[in-house]
């Protein structure tokens, strides 16, 4: 039942506008769209009735009928406008805690808070928004209650913080150049130049149609400037030509890319409060998320080729509530945009208890991997010689080098494949071009396979997978192939016990308590 | 709390009505397949003129593996299946060509389904389907296991699952 000797607190007043306000853009947006064919009146009008309106009736409804109370150790929600509902989230079931700014909301000193617990897949709790002190104790209250059932620190303490992490400017140049996106631009410019250069060659041998391929138009010609001069040609290969256009396109891109990385993580910095990490990065908005240590449910390095190439690299953690699937690139949200290599693998050493050596012995699977690897690749060679052999004739020699090159590469992909099980993790590291080493503590695993293929018996080889529950930032547990039958045997019952008698973090209590009422 | 008739860390087959069961789903499900793949061949024989010699062969796997399906895997699939309930950890192996064993600490199932669809119901059989919080092989489903051992493995399981250590600060809290 609802309990009326509650004390509720409403949110901040600013949410009857300011949301709303938020929208704005979007809604001038769809005004103008309707204004082009349908006459600004009826533009204005329609944006104003069906999307404004409806915004700002919901979010002033939204404020009348959303309270919450928040306790020493848990919160209280209660909201619905027909259907009455009241959820208590106890703070021992959140898994990290998120505390947004925007740039108006840091003008008002206010901010939005989002919970995650681990028993739901969406955001538990939306508290958007209330003022960034209110936020600030929340997650004070959350952190302590983390700390206390791990330390036994008593509530008036206030743990000091230790800053893990921090991003240098010149990191976070470095970090944007050679982020993911900025990769892809530069590879496109790559592509673009070598299929270009590819017609170029092609339209002599091919024919007189591909001559005007890429002719400068007459129309552009006559808006240059420097017509004549030494520039001429320069400024009209950027301007008309469809190469410069692509490039000059790319490096829009490739620039705001540059720009977006900064925005989004700069004064990036990390901290450690008693057993909790936050980190909180952004220069317009400011976001900040909290995570228990003790609820990292898997911890990656992940070199990628550039980035190994400047001694970088980034770090992506995983927390009970991270349940989605990895299909969704967007919603990875990195734990460390970007680092230096050995300050990496200290800090893995920081967050991981009982982590003896981030970077072990590494224990190498069959060697018979390398063939096996090799032979794949060089049935799809010969194949490829098969095909492009009956309309290019020797042409399908080209392929040659692809067979000693196939099995360079698995002799490199073998050596770089290494794993390491001790009592708590199983650590696991591949990739030569782009390197990934997963740290997964044995308490966290939910369940171990092994799969034999026709195959792997006739080589006395075995795959082991491991499935754990997080997985949307780190892709989860892993599956290490080509390991020797026995050694495969004997790990799947190692890690099968261990998670057995690691502490355990069981979901079965339902997280949040749902009560609802009908109106 | 009953236990299960063979003793612990011993591989226990599913029950033998399960090789009848499969005997007829199979039968059913490739026989339409058959069926289907007859009356498709013979309309493109008749009507769209392709030839004999594409139809005939498609026909022949279509009828070996209705054979297959009917006589020799269901056998062979049973044979391969086991299950093995060890300290502190449920094991099921099964596979033919692609053997698999899943391994589940116990301490880690979540709760435990009992299926019985319409065939399991006439032969009393019984499907277990153990639920992990994992995110590729969340569950497991242990089919052809006759009802009442179900039953009684289930209550095992879950006896035992309350009995591992859970040392988590986060379950000291009962609700």
């Amino acid at each position: 039942m609802i309990d009326p000797s509650r004390t509720w607190e409403r949110l901040h007043s600013t949410t009857l506008w300011l949301p709303a306000l938020a929208r704005l853009p979007q809604i001038v947006m769809l005004a103008v769209l309707i204004s082009v064919w349908a006459g600004v009146p009826t533009g204005l009008k329609i944006a104003f009735w069906f999307v404004f309106l409806p915004a700002t009736v919901f979010h002033v409804l939204r404020f009348l009928t959303f309270e919450f109370e928040i306790t020493a150790s848990e919160i209280f929600i209660r909201e619905g406008l027909l259907w009455r509902q009241e959820r208590r989230i106890p703070f021992s079931r959140v898994q990290d805690v998120k505390i947004q700014q925007g740039l108006v909301h840091r003008m008002f000193g206010l901010a939005k808070v989002e919970l995650t617990t681990a028993g739901s897949e969406k955001r538990e709790v939306s508290l958007e928004l209330i003022t960034r002190d209110r936020a600030d104790e929340l997650r004070r209250a959350i952190t302590r209650q983390a700390d206390r059932r791990v330390a036994g620190v008593p509530d008036s303490v206030e743990p000091i913080g230790t800053t893990l992490a921090r991003l240098t400017l010149p990191q976070l140049l470095l970090g944007a150049a050679t982020s993911r996106m900025a990769a892809t631009l530069a590879a496109l410019i790559g592509v673009i130049l070598y299929f270009k250069t590819a017609l170029y060659l092609g339209s002599t041998f091919i024919g007189e149609h591909f001559q005007d391929f890429d002719r400068y138009s007459n129309w552009g010609e006559s808006f240059i400037p420097f017509r004549g001069t030494a520039l001429g040609p320069i400024i009209r290969f950027f301007w008309d030509d469809t190469l410069g256009k692509s490039i000059v396109l790319i490096l829009f891109g490739f620039f705001f890319s540059l720009i977006r990385y900064i925005v989004r993580y700069g004064r990036y910095q990390l901290t450690q409060t008693g057993d909790v990490l936050t980190k909180t990065h952004g220069i317009l908005r400011l976001g900040s998320s909290s995570l228990a240590r003790r609820r990292v449910q898997a911890l990656k390095v992940e070199e990628g080729l550039l980035r190994r190439w400047f001694g970088l690299c980034d770090v992506w953690v995983d927390s009970g509530g991270d349940r989605a699937k990895v299909d969704d690139e967007k919603k990875r949200e990195p734990f460390v945009p970007v680092m230096d290599a050995a300050q990496a693998y200290s800090l893995v050493r920081d967050v991981l208890d009982h982590l003896d050596n981030p970077q072990p012995a590494w224990k190498r699977v069959s060697p018979k991997a390398v063939m096996r690897g090799t032979k794949i690749l060089w049935l799809i060679l010969v194949s490829l010689m098969i095909v492009n052999a009956v309309p290019f004739g020797w042409f399908t020699l080209v392929f040659l080098p692809g067979f000693p090159l196939a099995y360079f590469l698995n002799v490199k992909w073998y050596r770089n494949r290494g794993y390491w099980v001790d009592d708590h993790y199983l650590i696991s590291r591949r990739g030569w071009f782009n390197r990934e080493t997963l740290y997964l503590p044995i308490h966290v695993v939910q369940n171990v396979s092994l799969t034999e293929s026709p195959f792997d018996r006739r080589l006395g080889l075995a795959t082991l997978a491991v499935d754990t529950a997080g997985q949307t930032n780190t892709g989860g547990g892993t599956a290490i192939r080509n390991l020797p039958l026995e050694e495969a045997i004997r790990l799947q019952s190692l890690l099968t016990l261990g998670a057995r008698t690691a502490p355990a973090r069981r979901k079965s209590v339902p997280g949040p308590v749902i009560q609802q009422e009908a109106p | 709390m009953a236990t299960v008739a063979a003793g612990p860390d011993e591989y226990r087959k599913l029950d033998e009505r399960v090789v009848a069961m499969w005997t007829i789903t199979g039968m059913i499900g490739s026989g339409v397949v058959l069926l289907g793949g007859l009356a498709g061949g013979t309309a493109l024989w008749l009507f769209a003129r392709v030839s004999p010699l594409i139809i005939i062969p498609a026909w022949l796997i279509l009828a070996s593996n209705f054979l297959l399906e009917t006589r020799w895997l269901p056998r062979k699939r049973y044979e391969a299946t086991a299950y093995r309930i060890g300290v502190g950890f449920f094991e099921f192996r099964s596979g033919l060509l692609w053997k698999t064993s899943v391994m589940i600490p116990m301490s880690r199932v979540q709760h435990i389904d009992l299926l019985r669809s319409p065939w399991e119901q006439h032969y009393g059989l019984a499907t277990l389907d153990l639920h992990t919080a994992g995110t590729t092989k969340a569950s497991q489903k242990v089919p052809g296991l006759e009802a009442g051992t179900a039953v009684r493995i289930r209550e095992e399981l879950i006896a035992a699952a309350d009995l591992e250590p859970v040392d988590s600060p986060d379950d000291t809290r009962k609700e």
